[in-house]
């Protein structure tokens, strides 16, 4: 009975401690003392990061070796099909930068980049930079020119970032090839997919149509890299068209991404 | 206990940059269904507290949800202390639905059943990894025995 009593103390006083600490979380108390200690976990988190990715990498071979080699018969047909549609391309490039100089000069667009390195990845992707660096919720995260997810929760040296894969993530998006554009809605589904849905019947998209931020939330400039489409669902019984979008990028192999400050 | 909280922090880190998925708490819940001490209850609250710093949650947070599934853990093994260990499966499948029922609720966070299921699983060999540390390695108090005698 009495070691009952003592156990009920010590977890009521242990409990009463967390809302404590809870509570000064909240209020942004404890701000100074969690920045002085991730100036310590960082690099310790940052080492198991880069050490686990270098242990996965060693046994990449195992799977890769039949891959590679059917792979490497694909792309040599490829190859030679992109010369002659290089060759193409060029003539139309010269063309088209003498309109895109034109409406720079009326237009710039620059973005205010930071750099922010990798230092663990899960559901969320966790970056050393936080609110000392200007960070705040909602700012977006790309690599080149591909989205990769939101800034949704912020510490002083550390951040979070919601990929574009996971469920939470709902983006307005188009997509453009030659024959039309088509307009939906692109979701994340647990994994490297992304749903993209309430595509009307008349709208055009097909396999390997790169998909585009519409830039309607505020939250994302306009045409950024959402992924490429790799199956399309077109049942004449559903209101909407549906496809299946993959990412450019496999976020595992990311050192290093850029935070847009606009 | 030196060698568990040594195991725990690297687990922590391991769990905020590699490895994602609750396996501080599969380690604690374990431990508390072999041993119902008042060590467990100090563990959720310090590992707790490391976790939420380490994956940026709002401090406290994963502390009291650690310490509720070790309460949870003692009062199930006070109540049937002589349940078989398989039973640790159902119980810690249940205690990681409430955490993530508690995500839901309270930061709307999705709920990843499949994932939680997994997990779940996972408590098989770590709880008998961690009865096997218990049983083999970690020192006992004394049986003193009393001799009859006239």
């Amino acid at each position: 009975m009495r070691a009952l009593l003592s156990d009920a103390r010590i977890f009521f006083t242990l409990t009463l401690l967390c809302l404590l600490i809870l509570f000064f979380d909240q209020i942004n108390f404890l701000n100074l003392p969690k920045s002085l200690l991730q100036n310590l976990t960082i690099p310790i988190q940052f080492g198991f990061y880069k050490s686990s990715n270098a242990l996965i990498h060693q046994f990449d071979f195992i799977f890769l070796s039949r891959r590679i080699l059917q792979e490497n018969k694909a792309m040599q047909k490829q190859l030679a099909d992109l010369l002659i549609e290089n060759t193409n391309l060029r003539s139309n490039l010269n063309d088209n930068q003498i309109i895109v100089d034109q409406q720079s000069s009326i237009n710039p667009k620059t973005f205010n980049l930071l750099p922010a390195r990798v230092i663990g990845s899960g559901r969320y992707l966790t970056i050393d930079r936080g609110s000392d660096d200007g960070i705040t919720v909602d700012l977006a995260v790309v690599y080149r020119d591909t989205y990769i997810g939101l800034v949704t929760s912020v510490n002083p040296k550390t951040s979070q970032v919601t990929l574009s894969s996971d469920p939470d993530s709902r983006i307005a998006v188009f997509t453009q090839n030659n024959d039309g554009r088509s307009r939906g809605i692109l979701s994340g589904q647990f994994g490297s997919e992304m749903l993209l849905d309430k595509i009307l019947h008349q709208e055009v998209i097909g396999e390997g149509d790169l998909v585009y931020s519409e830039g309607t939330e505020g939250k994302l400039p306009r045409g950024l890299i959402m992924g490429k489409v790799s199956r399309v669902y077109d049942r004449r019984n559903e209101i909407f068209k549906q496809a299946v979008v993959k990412s450019i990028f496999n976020v595992n192999d990311l050192d290093l991404v850029f935070i847009l400050r606009v | 206990m030196i060698s568990l909280i040594v195991a725990l922090f690297l687990l922590s880190f391991i769990q905020s940059s590699t490895l994602p998925g609750d396996w501080i708490l599969i380690v604690l819940i374990s431990r508390a269904f072999l041993r119902q001490d008042k060590y467990n209850y100090y563990l959720a609250f310090f590992f707790g507290l490391l976790n939420g710093f380490l994956l940026s949650e709002p401090l406290g947070f994963l502390a009291l949800i650690y310490l509720l599934a070790i309460k949870i853990t003692h009062t199930f093994k006070q109540f049937a202390p002589l349940s078989h260990w398989l039973l640790i499966v159902p119980l810690c499948l249940l205690l990681l639905l409430v955490e993530g029922l508690l995500r839901l609720i309270i930061f709307n966070m999705s709920l990843h059943f499949i994932n939680i299921a997994l997990e779940s699983l996972m408590v098989l060999p770590i709880f008998l990894i961690t009865r096997f540390w218990e049983e083999r390695f970690v020192p006992k108090k004394e049986i003193r025995l009393k001799i009859g005698g006239k």
